[in-house]
């Protein structure tokens, strides 16, 4: 039964995905490779400044104000999950317009046990787009 | 306990420590699959209890990335209407 927090839910959806592509191109990537949320008034990430590190999600914002501009292999470079969330983003515009048009509750989707191991597999491609990332920071201090 | 739940305690802890957000939304996701699967009685071997610590988990892990945020712009703006 499709109901109104069906379509709140769709609506969210898209409006977030929306926003988030909005600002993405709004900002200016950051040459480094991280530190783009910066310019939102965000704090900068605790853990690259404790311990000289990148966390997991570093390079996130860089990877999208770089998708956005088109330039896949700096964003792959900033963040590789980075990119897989951008496309992820971009395919949840049409999606979500899909979903409301054919009066498909959400939750259909994220019941499913395929759901489920899509989401395992965005977690373990996450962490070693992190390895990637350490890595990488490795080879440049070198 | 279900492997759902480990993984929410798992990525609830990574939440807290480096993750941030990232984390903190799968692991209320796959923590909430299994309270749902429990409380439909899809899967009653689940352990509940445990389902819903790594939920809360992950959902403090998640609140205190917003207060943190909070805080942090809360003292920019102070130190910038200082400024002036």
């Amino acid at each position: 039964m499709y109901d109104r927090a069906d379509k709140s839910v769709a609506v969210g959806l898209l409006a977030t995905a929306c926003g988030v592509l909005a600002v993405a191109l709004w900002l200016k990537p950051a040459a480094c490779g991280y530190g783009t949320h910066t310019q939102l008034g965000l704090p900068p990430c605790g853990f690259l400044l404790v311990t000289h590190l990148p966390c997991p999600s570093c390079g996130l914002t860089t990877c999208f104000a770089y998708a956005i501009r088109l330039q896949f292999w700096k964003a792959f470079l900033a963040n590789p999950f980075g990119l897989f969330a951008f496309f992820g983003t971009v395919s949840l515009i049409p999606s979500t317009i899909y979903l409301l048009w054919r009066r498909i509750s959400f939750r259909r989707i994220t019941e499913g046990a395929h759901f489920t191991k899509a989401v395992y597999a965005a977690t373990a491609f996450y962490f070693m787009s992190w390895i990637f990332k350490l890595a990488q920071m490795q080879f440049a201090s070198h | 306990m279900g492997s759902n739940t480990k993984w929410a305690l798992g990525l609830g802890i990574a939440s807290l420590f480096c993750c941030g957000p990232v984390t903190g939304i799968i692991g209320v996701f796959l923590a909430k699959k299994d309270m749902d699967d429990f409380a439909a009685g899809r899967a009653p071997y689940l352990d509940e209890s445990m389902a819903k610590v790594a939920f809360y988990l992950n959902i403090v892990a998640l609140a205190l990335f917003v207060i943190g945020i909070c805080l942090y712009m809360g003292l920019m703006g102070m130190a910038g209407l200082r400024h002036f």
